[in-house]
Formats: structure tokens, C-alpha cells, sequence
């Protein structure tokens, strides 16, 4: 039946398959020699990537099970990446951006100084890179890190797996009250030296960063406000919060027009704002409310401010995970909310999200390679 | 009824649109519904439509299928364009949302046709150029291959696995993750 369609509309048919399923790409090239053809031209690759341009899927989450244990990767149900298994007890997930992950490898033991080291590590490849902490890490009584790809002109939907990274360490001396950021580059394989900005009592907090444009913005405790590192001009600086989020827990992410955003749950309700530009400077304006009464009527979410964790993937969809009731995503266009998962207490969240288009080679391509193989065993 | 109408009579006569099947059967359409085919747009814009389109590709028992869901969306389109200007009004966005909810029911009752109908809708939106259609059909046919074993694929679709059982292996060997 399927040979009544041109290979132009079988193209366009696979071009549909789920970016959420990367496996499904890997099963329709086992179908037969033309959709293996298809799906192994290099074009098809681009094409896919274009096709869902602006969300990439969340293919899994990091998480612990309680504090103390090591990270583990929870896949989406159809996707198992090869090096994503258990990891030792002293590693905790950091954060995870294009393609790869950066986890914490330290004992926490209280007022004695342990060699610590950050693992940057990528589940599809098995690259594991260590590099060791600022040289004033233990200076910082909180700090969070953020890893992003550092290759030339990349648009970050096909990040090479191999390719240079970065990784910006942020931490606050709360005698001083200072928070200083270094920046790491896998090229020099050194830190950079610290920028700082002096602020009133709060510190940054181990969490979710996001990158927006050529900054990387991470949340204070207090959620008193933004902190924004410039990974061109390597500067920090403060942007202040509205102030419905004091004392709530605040989520930096994405806003759905590309530009630095948030989102708060309060009262059974997601909300979420976005930076915006007006004749006064830069605020915050309200873009849209997500009702989560659906999503748990028995639960008191609103009682437990940081049991939600919203992220956002593109610029369309937010999750929101909760400990006691399980991980959900929310389409913030329709409204629709959906379950991911069920799991139960989780810790130290780093949802992974990106594109994984499994590289395929053409049946003719192997089959030739086979014969020069042959050969050359033969000669 | 055969005599000379009004005026407005004669503008909606002279907006209708006669598509011919494969099978040599005749359908009277609106402008609005046949110009959601780009294929049909252009020839209304070349004036070549005076006696019927011809559509040697599609049978009728396609086309109707085809102006079924063209009728519904030129209305959701036109609804659209005439709302634009009150885009603010909450009450409106919740109108809209029920709008969009209805057509997403109306797609998902439209797709419901066996393998044949659902590849031949797919040759007529491609023949006819309509981006909605084939969009729709095209992410119906990528939806059912979803989560299905490369054997289930093939039965499905009556496709011949003309693989060799070498190459095969080679793909498992190095996907072995993709089967788990």
C-alpha cells in the first residue's frame, strides 16, 4: 500500500514522526530500504530539526530519589539513552542544556572541606569530562551552575556532541554580600576570573538557570530577584521581581515570546509573566494563567509553594512537577494538561530536553563500506 | 428559478466554483471553500475555471471527502479574519477556544477512514495542494507508526521488508536502545 506514495509524501510522513520518540526514527529505517534512505539523508536531518523548530521535547528528566542519593535519568517511556544509568551516591544533577549534563560530585560533609569536582557528562555519547571547581568554591555558602554549548554559530537544535562547552558557576559569600561568577571554556580548559556584584541578604540557589539570548539568568533564594550573567561581556547584574513572588518559589524560563520570563504557582494556579520593554525601562507583565486544580483536586498544592517546579520547553509547553503527585506537562497555548510520569518523592529536578535525531547510514552506504572492509582483510 | 435574480444572487452564483472528479461527478463549491487548494487559487487568479475544473486525479468519493473538510475550515478561516479586531475581549478568546475545540473534534471524526481512503486523501491534498489536509493526514499516518515494532509497520502498511538481514543487524547493533 505504502508504495502507491511518492518518496516525496513517505518523506513528509516521517518528517512527522514524534522528535519525543527518537526510537521511532530507528524503527522506521529497519522498514525497508526506502524509508532507511529517507531517513538517513543528511537533508532529512535538518528538515526534522527545522519541522519542530520551536520545542525541542523533553525526552527525560534528572531527579533524586531523596537527598543523598545519586542522580538518576528518567527517560520519557519510549527513549533509553545508552549512558544515562545510576549515578554514585555524592553526584547530583546541576543542570542539563544542549545535549549534555552537569553534575556535582562531593561529599556534603558539614565545615570539612572535601575535593569536590563538577562532571560534565553527555548520555548518548558516554563523554565524561571532569573539571574542578572555582578556586574559591568553598567561599560560596550557595551557588548553582549552568552548562551551555560553546560552538561557533551553532543554533543550538543540533548541538555537536563533541563540540567545545561552557559552564558558568555563580556563588554568593553572604559575609561579604557578594556573588561573584567564573566561566569555564572546555576550549582553555580554565576558569575564567570572577565577575561580582555586591546585593542585599539573599543568595543564589541551586536550581534551574536559563539561557536567553547571549545571558544566562539564575534565581535568588528569596526570589528577590533575577541575577543575569552576560556571557558576552562576562558582567553580573540584578534585575528586580514584581513583588507577588516574594516568598513564593520562582522559575526562570523561557516567556513564549522568546525573551527572559517566569512562573509562579499560587492558589492552585500557574502563573506566568514576561519581561517586557516600556517608555519607564524594563517590567514584568502578566501573560497568562494556568489553572492546576485539574491536575491534583486532592492535593494541596497551593500549601506547598516549592513543590512545583515549572519549566519551560520551546516556547510553547511548561511542566510542573509535583512530589506527591507526579510530573505533568502543560501546553500553555491550549491549556491542556498532560501526565509525564508517575514517580514518587523527587528531588533536585533537571528536566533534559533536547533533539536527539539518531545518525543513520544509508543501506548502500554500509553495504559499500562492508566491501572496502572485505577488501582490505583480504589483501 | 431559472429567471434572472438580484444582483446579490448573481454575486454568490458567480462565487461558486464546479470541481469534476475522476469519475466525471460535479460539485458546486464556494470560492471560499475550493481556494483553500492553492491548485485551484491559482487557476481561479489565471481565469481558467469557466466550465468546471477538471481533477482527472481525484475520484468523487474523494473530493467530497476533500470539500467536506475544505467547507468546514474555510469557515473557521473566515471566522478568524472577522474576530481579529477584538482580540482582547476575554469573552471572545473563550469563544474562540470553543471554536477550535470543535474543529479539532471535527478533524479527528474526519480522519477516522481505513488505510486506503487515509493514502488516497493524502495524494488528493498533495494533487490539490491544501497545507491543512495534508499536514493533518500526513501526522495521522506518523501517529500510527508510533510505538510500533519495523514488523508491525509493514504489516500494517503491506510495505516489503527489502532489507538484508546483514543490514538489519547492523541498524539493531547500533541502535540497540531504540528495541529496549
Amino acid at each position: 500500500m505504502a508504495a502507491r506514495l511518492p518518496d516525496e509524501l513517505v518523506d513528509l510522513i516521517l518528517l512527522r514522526l514524534p522528535p519525543s520518540d527518537p526510537g521511532s526514527l530507528v524503527r522506521a529505517a529497519l522498514v525497508c530500504r526506502t524509508w532507511r534512505r529517507l531517513l538517513s539523508a543528511p537533508a532529512f536531518r535538518r528538515r526534522f530539526l527545522d519541522f519542530r523548530r520551536r520545542s525541542p521535547p523533553m525526552l527525560g528528566f534528572l531527579y533524586r530519589a531523596a537527598p543523598g542519593h545519586g542522580a538518576r535519568f528518567m527517560p520519557t517511556p519510549s527513549f533509553r539513552p545508552p549512558f544515562a544509568g545510576g549515578r554514585p551516591a555524592a553526584w547530583r544533577a546541576v543542570d542539563a542544556r544542549h545535549g549534555r549534563v552537569l553534575y556535582f560530585d562531593g561529599e556534603s560533609v558539614p565545615f570539612e572541606p572535601v575535593l569536590v569536582d563538577l562532571v560534565v557528562s553527555h548520555p548518548f555519547t558516554g563523554e565524561e569530562r571532569r573539571i574542578t571547581t572555582p578556586r574559591n568554591f568553598f567561599r560560596h555558602c550557595s551557588w548553582s551552575g549552568a552548562l551551555l554549548c560553546a560552538a561557533l554559530g551553532c543554533g543550538h537544535l543540533d548541538c555537536p556532541p563533541a563540540g567545545p562547552f561552557a559552564v558558568v558557576f555563580v556563588g554568593t559569600d553572604e559575609g561579604e554580600e557578594r556573588t561573584r561568577a567564573y566561566h569555564y571554556s572546555s576550549e582553555s580548559g580554565k576558569w575564567s576570573n570572577a565577575a561580582f556584584i555586591d546585593h542585599p541578604t539573599d543568595r543564589v540557589t541551586e536550581g534551574r538557570s536559563v539561557l536567553v539570548e547571549n545571558a544566562v539568568y539564575f534565581i535568588w533564594e528569596e526570589s528577590n530577584g533575577i541575577l543575569q550573567y552576560d556571557l558576552g561581556k562576562q558582567e553580573l547584574s540584578m534585575i528586580s521581581l514584581p513583588p507577588v513572588c516574594k516568598d513564593w518559589f520562582v522559575a526562570v524560563m523561557t516567556a513564549e515570546d522568546g525573551g527572559l520570563g517566569f512562573a509562579i504557582v499560587k492558589d492552585f494556579k500557574l502563573h506566568m509573566w514576561s519581561r517586557e520593554q516600556g517608555p519607564d525601562g524594563s517590567g514584568w507583565a502578566q501573560r497568562r494563567v494556568v489553572e492546576l486544580k485539574s491536575v491534583a483536586p486532592d492535593c494541596s498544592l497551593s500549601t506547598l509553594p516549592s513543590n512545583v517546579v515549572p519549566f519551560a520547553s520551546g516556547d510553547s509547553v511548561i511542566f510542573a512537577f509535583t512530589r506527591d503527585v507526579g510530573v505533568f506537562a502543560i501546553d500553555v497555548k491550549s491549556g491542556r494538561i498532560t501526565k509525564v510520569c508517575k514517580v514518587g518523592a523527587v528531588y533536585g529536578v533537571v528536566p533534559y530536553i533536547c533533539f536527539y535525531v539518531p545518525a543513520l547510514k544509508a543501506a548502500n552506504g554500509v553495504l559499500r563500506q562492508r566491501k572496502i572492509d572485505h577488501f582490505f582483510q583480504k589483501k | 428559478m431559472a429567471s434572472a435574480g438580484s444582483g446579490d444572487e448573481k454575486a454568490a452564483a458567480a462565487a461558486m466554483i464546479t470541481l469534476i472528479s475522476s469519475d466525471n461527478e460535479k460539485f458546486e463549491v464556494t470560492e471560499a471553500t475550493a481556494t483553500l487548494s492553492q491548485t485551484i487559487r491559482h487557476m481561479i487568479e489565471d481565469g481558467c475555471t469557466d466550465g468546471g475544473v477538471p481533477l482527472p486525479n481525484v475520484t468523487s468519493k474523494i473530493l467530497a471527502r476533500v470539500i467536506e473538510y475544505c467547507k468546514k475550515h474555510a469557515t473557521a478561516a473566515a471566522g478568524e479574519e472577522g474576530s481579529s479586531s477584538s482580540f482582547s475581549d476575554a469573552a471572545f478568546l473563550e469563544v474562540d477556544r470553543a471554536f477550535l475545540e470543535e474543529l479539532e473534534e471535527f478533524d479527528d471524526a474526519f480522519l477516522e477512514v481505513d488505510r486506503a481512503t487515509l493514502f488516497d486523501l493524502i495524494l488528493a491534498a498533495n494533487y490539490l495542494d491544501i497545507k491543512g489536509l495534508l499536514n493533518l493526514t500526513c501526522q495521522k499516518v506518523a501517529d500510527s507508526v508510533k510505538g510500533k515494532t519495523p514488523e508491525q509497520i509493514r504489516e500494517m502498511y503491506n510495505i516489503v521488508n527489502d532489507l538484508t538481514p546483514e543490514e538489519e543487524a547492523e541498524i539493531r547493533r547500533e541502535t540497540q536502545w531504540a528495541f529496549e
